[in-house]
């Protein structure tokens, strides 16, 4: 993936009165830069190239011309799954002046103390390791304030994370967690720590119901970023929360990043109907790390019924692997499915003039971005 | 007439007669690593590995006695000879970090330790490639490593190999969590809203 300043088209950074969103994803992560005008962005979650250990945000904001220390208002990491947070300690030491917001409902010392065990004992692990991105960033915001105050939000589903931009007209609000959430999952943790810690699980947590989903209202359009928010059984948590939700903000939304990799287990016929416009402007970050790779052909199907102008920022989501025949033998007498995770990763930037009265989005491609497969016709 | 080095080493412990005249002894193998002393033996005689040649067979049937070999040390090797130490050779190493585990397949990130430059994979590795005891401790997060090669044993045969090693890990010492616990007082300001 070429970010060098010399591809023409992808270095012009956005105008001081243009809203930008651009989503990342190589086929296992996603991250989300906004511009929200006058060189303030917001960056949603972390995920890094596999052409480069550096974090895909500043790279990009690098080829923007832009220093992310200067422009960086706002870090949220959603929730703590590795394919959301790799690489985010290191946009969070770039941006010594952003404020760094995480679900409510890790609000516990509890919660610390498990992440840094856990990052205790993942210290020999080559692999990146979830539990080592979170110390690190707890370590950094302790070393920032000396531990004794908080320079950071705690996002549920009724705060406002940011409100500003261009003409003041930005305006981002939380959806997610919901108060029943963020008490159970309190409850949980405090339970965790009750057991022996021989038996205590870093990652037996759920964490994509402790998801923060956005409400972004640029000028007259809103978008929606579902995050990895999923449905439960339960009227009080997930999306059942949102909707029936009295803070949530009423109006529809445009542009839609759709939910969980666009997996069924994160579509709700209710959040289309009440929540999105009519035929929105959808992205999807696929996600390889499965038997079949989100979205499937199910799910794409089931998007191409809401709208027919969806975008994903890599396709296919997986690679074959390079073939080794000294261990191949191996490899597939023992394994049942194989693949590449890494491929020629993309991005999908949508950008659109907060002046106008009614803005018209431009959707630009790059990488291995395309139109989704079944709406290439 | 042919000489052949044998490098099996034997040890005498029993000596019998066999009612034929001849003094004969049991061996059996040696399995140690030699000593200096040790001696290396040359054989008499093409057939090193039948215990009678043709020609003695037949003159079991004519009363006749079957040809007595000579077996004689005829000089000491001044290096040992190994002969326990096979070669590992290793083709190619992962390291797995488990996603979960479902039905009969445990699924996984492989990130390959031989050449970290190669992407990432995922697979789905089946449960009974895995020792019977490591099956429970494959879950979210545990880390493994799959090593892919060949031995090559002292006698020069190759065998391919294929082993999974999971990564057990200790437990945090006492003064470990002290250390985590005044971290994380160290930090709580960071969770209480002002």
């Amino acid at each position: 993936m070429d970010f060098s300043s010399t591809n023409d088209r992808l270095a012009i950074p956005p105008k001081p009165r243009v809203f930008e969103l651009t989503l990342f994803g190589p086929g296992v992560g996603e991250c989300i830069l906004m511009h929200l005008g006058n060189g303030d962005w917001f960056v949603v979650d972390s995920c890094v190239f596999p052409d480069c250990k550096q974090p895909v945000a500043l790279r990009y904001l690098h080829a923007l011309g832009i220093d992310p220390e200067k422009g960086v208002r706002r870090i949220l990491a959603t929730h703590w799954h590795d394919d959301h947070i790799r690489g985010l300690h290191d946009v969070l030491k770039r941006c010594p002046d952003a404020v760094f917001v995480m679900s409510a409902a890790l609000q516990t010392d509890q919660f610390a103390e498990l992440v840094y065990e856990a990052a205790e004992l993942n210290k020999f692990v080559a692999a990146s390791s979830t539990a080592t991105e979170f110390a690190n960033i707890l370590d950094l915001l302790g070393k920032r304030s000396g531990g004794s105050r908080s320079p950071n939000l705690f996002a549920s589903g009724s705060s406002m994370l940011y409100q500003g931009g261009y003409n003041d007209a930005v305006r981002i609000q939380a959806l997610s967690p919901s108060a029943q959430t963020i008490a159970d999952t309190l409850k949980t943790i405090a339970s965790v720590i009750c057991t022996s810690p021989e038996n205590r699980r870093f990652r037996s947590l759920t964490p994509n119901h402790l998801s923060v989903a956005l409400q972004v209202s640029a000028g007259t359009v809103d978008i929606l970023l579902k995050a990895d928010l999923e449905n439960t059984s339960e009227p009080h948590s997930g999306w059942k929360a949102v909707l029936s939700s009295e803070m949530r903000p009423k109006r529809k939304s445009g542009i839609v990043k759709v939910g969980h990799h666009g997996s069924q287990n994160a579509d709700n016929h209710e959040v289309w109907r009440d929540m999105v416009m009519a035929n929105p402007l959808c992205v999807v970050a696929p996600y390889s790390r499965l038997e079949e790779p989100l979205p499937t052909h199910a799910d794409l199907e089931r998007i191409a019924s809401r709208t027919d102008q969806c975008y994903v920022t890599t396709w296919p989501p997986s690679t074959r692997v390079k073939s080794r025949p000294e261990v191949d033998r191996w490899l597939d007498g023992a394994t049942k499915v194989r693949r590449g995770l890494a491929r020629d990763p993309g991005f999908v930037r949508v950008r659109f003039d907060m002046d106008s009265a009614a803005p018209l989005p431009s959707v630009e491609l790059f990488g291995s971005a395309c139109k989704t497969p079944l709406m290439k016709r | 007439m042919m000489c052949i080095m044998t490098h099996a080493v034997f040890t005498e412990v029993a000596e019998f007669s066999t009612g034929s005249g001849v003094t004969e002894s049991e061996s059996i193998p040696d399995t140690r690593t030699p000593a200096k002393s040790d001696c290396c033996f040359v054989v008499q005689g093409v057939n090193t590995t039948s215990s009678l040649s043709e020609t003695d067979s037949n003159a079991l049937g004519t009363g006749r006695l079957p040809e007595i070999r000579k077996v004689t040390a005829v000089r000491k090797i001044s290096s040992p000879v190994t002969l326990g130490k096979d070669r590992k050779v290793l083709r190619q190493q992962w390291e797995c970090v488990v996603i979960e585990q479902v039905q009969n397949v445990v699924r996984c990130e492989m990130h390959d330790l031989t050449n970290e430059g190669n992407p990432a994979e995922y697979a789905e590795i089946f449960l009974d490639q895995f020792n019977t005891y490591d099956v429970p401790h494959l879950v979210e997060g545990a880390v493994f490593y799959w090593c892919i090669g060949y031995t090559q044993a002292a006698n020069g045969r190759i065998q391919n190999v294929s082993e999974f090693i999971l990564r057990r890990v200790p437990r945090l010492s006492r003064s470990k969590r002290r250390e985590i616990a005044l971290k994380v007082a160290g930090i709580r300001g960071l969770f209480i809203d002002k």
